[in-house]
């Protein structure tokens, strides 16, 4: 009895403390001293890191020339995306919506010549001409719990575009309820083979997955899909053909070595302007030689969630890549979510 | 059946043979090939302390190219924060793999430093600052360190000690404010003893080095002559450690004071006092307090330059950040004193109230190998790429 008495006491000692460290607060917050309350701290400097990243990322805008403060500031960007502590925290998820919703108001800006081309995450993009506004692989990030984009950023950015385009069924780069947003607008959502099969009639897997291509009429557009591969998943590589505007081609998760003779041959029949390719792709140089873009914006980096660090593709690690293959001398622009591009021809 | 028993033992061996050159050579082919490096295609799959070292070692140039460009001046300026801030991140880290890349740029920073602050000084004082609390400070006529020591980081130290001889060979004195390790080493001050330079620390501290070592500080304020400098100590205590705060007078020039570790309430009745006798022109202290209102009413000085931001021999939640010292420093604005926040190696020339062309030195008389001066401007190299002061890459 008595022990039974002992173990109740040790046990409600132990709660008890645990509830009070919990509902510790640090008396000094208003003089920025932490001591004992690392947690706070943590929380604090992502917050301030992330606000000045931000700041400096208004003033530099993403252009083909990286200018030092930007590049610090995506190095700095890159140190916090890679502290998983900074993962699914309030700071960071400030930052994303922050971003995000700016692109959600620029989307009203019309595009009066050329290519507008919004970075999404995690691999998504808007591209916006004067006639047609279309995403790929257009995701809110995280969970379906707690995404890391608000629902009303993300489907009020959704009900901003006139088609979607996915690349492959993974969760990074599809999602249902965003491709559902669309199909109950009356917009068209174009998924790879055995996607989404029967779902709505407006959402439209590829009956076979072979190049294909697909007009839009009244987007005065069409859609060139290529067969590509992650290992064994179907990839489509959408290229994205604005009539008379410009072509973008986004690769998705592409990266499959035996579809590497057919992407050899892919500049002679479409004229890429922008190709997009996901940053880790296997020989960026192979590919880059295959679709010969007028330029490169490269998509994927700092994929959170469960990927472990070593694969969350930094910025830096993207300009490290690029200057790997810069004798091919094609201007790229490094951008991070939020962000847009006007391209002209 | 015999045979037939010897057959299959023989092949069990051969198979288990075979599963352990599996198990053997299967890592091996894993690996990567021994020619190896990240810099063929960055890719860390599988390494992430790898990819964390290789980070560092693309950060630390940045920041460092960064605070060239943007020196530290009185209105701290959205680049200048951008990098302090990463600094920060990086400093508030505690994996030691990234020990090499953090040596690196302080080592860079410091010598930086060093060839600056050999630069003709004609009047006013230049303020350099190192690790925790370490300051070395030049007038015209004289050169005081305080508080050097190397600095400890996971087991290393920040600090060379060809860089300590350096900062040695260059300064008249040594002081020290308490006995703390993040503020006095005793190797150091005997360093400085052995060569004939004076050192001055609290009553009890060093006291294995005897009479070398002026001991100062005591019930009163005490002041000495040295050379090129008037020495007021102020008693001061760190909880109950004696915390000798220094006033330094530079004869003809400015007066520039240290409070070290100060953080005791009962030496209030003194500090309270100290501008009615004392006009201080620089006000070197710890922004990590929640007195610092009082301590700068008390100096009234014409400028403050934090202190102690970043040692990292603390947890991280006691390493004061560069952003937090801003914060603190931002919620007195109202007390109309400006502050500068420098970090490792910089340097800050000030004369008659006012801050001379910290960049004009950093930027032409700095003969680091980083800076490159090319058709009469001047650029900066890192990575092997070239870059104008304003951040424009040339190709």
């Amino acid at each position: 009895m008595r022990r039974f008495f002992l173990t109740c006491l040790s046990l409600l000692s132990v709660i008890a403390f645990s509830a009070a460290q919990t509902a510790s607060v640090n008396p000094n917050t208003d003089h920025y001293i932490y001591q004992g309350y690392l947690s706070d701290y943590k929380l604090a400097l992502a917050s301030e890191a992330f606000a000045s990243i931000d700041t400096m990322l208004q003033t530099y805008l993403p252009q083909t020339e990286i200018l030092l403060p930007r590049e610090m500031a995506l190095v700095s960007l890159d140190q916090l995306l890679h502290d998983t502590d900074n993962d699914a925290t309030e700071p960071f998820y400030r930052f994303i919506n922050t971003r995000m919703a700016r692109v959600l108001e620029d989307l009203d800006r019309p595009v009066t010549e050329g290519l507008r081309i919004y970075k999404l995450y995690n691999d998504g993009f808007i591209i916006k001409s004067a006639k047609a506004t279309v995403a790929i692989d257009l995701i809110p990030g995280g969970s379906n719990a707690k995404p890391f984009i608000t629902d009303s950023i993300i489907y009020g950015i959704a009900g901003k575009c006139d088609a979607l385009f996915i690349s492959h069924w993974h969760a990074d780069h599809a999602n249902l309820n965003i491709a559902k947003s669309f199909a109950a607008r009356g917009k068209r959502v174009i998924a790879p083979k055995d996607l989404w099969v029967d779902v709505d009639p407006m959402i439209q897997p590829l009956a076979e997955h072979k190049e294909t291509d697909i007009v839009f009429e009244d987007l005065d557009l069409t859609l060139h899909v290529l067969p590509g591969h992650q290992d064994n998943v179907y990839n489509n590589i959408n290229v994205v053909e604005f009539h008379g505007v410009g072509t973008v081609a986004q690769t998705g998760d592409q990266w499959y070595c035996c579809d590497m003779d057919w992407i050899d041959r892919v500049h002679l029949k479409y004229d890429i302007d922008v190709l997009m390719p996901n940053c880790w792709i296997h020989d960026m140089e192979r590919h880059l030689r295959g679709f010969a873009p007028k330029m490169i914006i490269t998509g994927h980096e700092n994929e959170l969630g469960e990927h472990s660090i070593d694969h969350r593709e930094a910025y830096w690690i993207t300009i490290k890549k690029m200057e790997l293959v810069s004798a091919l001398n094609i201007p790229y622009v490094l951008m991070t979510w939020g962000e847009w591009y006007d391209y002209k021809k | 059946m015999e045979n037939l028993t010897r057959l299959s033992q023989k092949w069990l061996r051969l198979s288990v043979l075979c599963l352990l050159a599996i198990d053997v050579l299967f890592p091996v082919v894993a690996q990567r090939a021994p020619d190896y490096s990240y810099e063929d295609d960055y890719i860390f799959w599988g390494n992430p302390s790898a990819y964390l070292e290789y980070q560092a070692k693309i950060a630390f140039p940045l920041i460092d190219a960064m605070l060239q460009v943007h020196p530290p001046k009185e209105v701290m300026n959205q680049h200048r924060r951008m990098a302090l801030v990463t600094l920060d991140q990086f400093l508030h880290e505690t994996n030691s793999t990234r020990q090499a890349a953090l040596y690196s740029f302080a080592t860079t920073r410091m010598a930086r430093m060093l060839t600056a602050m050999d630069e003709p000084l004609t009047s006013g004082v230049r303020i350099c600052k190192l690790p925790n609390s370490g300051f070395i400070i030049k007038s015209p006529k004289t050169v005081v360190a305080v508080d050097l020591v190397a600095g400890s980081y996971a087991g290393g130290s920040l600090l060379s000690d060809s860089i300590i001889y350096e900062i040695l060979f260059r300064s008249n004195a040594l002081l020290i404010t308490n006995a703390d390790s993040r503020h006095c080493n005793s190797d150091i001050a005997q360093l400085f003893t052995t060569f004939g330079k004076k050192v001055i620390a609290p009553k009890g501290v060093l006291k294995s080095l005897g009479d070398k070592v002026m001991h100062m500080g005591d019930d009163y304020v005490q002041t000495v002559e040295l050379e090129g400098m008037t020495l007021n100590v102020v008693p001061g205590h760190n909880g109950n450690a004696a915390n000798n705060i220094y006033i330094i007078e530079f004869t003809g020039y400015e007066t520039v004071a240290h409070t070290g570790a100060q953080n005791s309430d009962a030496d209030w009745d003194i500090i309270d006092l100290i501008h009615q006798v004392y006009d201080v022109d620089i006000l070197l202290t710890k922004s990590q307090s929640t007195q610092l209102e009082r301590m700068i009413a008390g100096f009234q000085p014409t400028k403050v330059i934090t202190t102690g931001e970043n040692e990292m021999e603390n947890s991280i939640d006691l390493r004061e950040s560069y952003w937090t010292t801003q914060k603190r420093m931002s919620n007195l604005d109202y007390l109309h004193v400006p502050n500068i926040v420098m970090t490792w190696g910089e340097i800050y020339d000030y004369a008659n109230g006012e801050q001379t062309d910290i960049s004009a030195i950093s930027d032409n008389t700095s003969s680091s190998s980083q800076k490159v001066f090319k058709n009469g401007r001047i650029y900066i190299r890192r990575n092997g790429q070239t870059y104008t002061l304003t951040g424009v890459r040339v190709k």
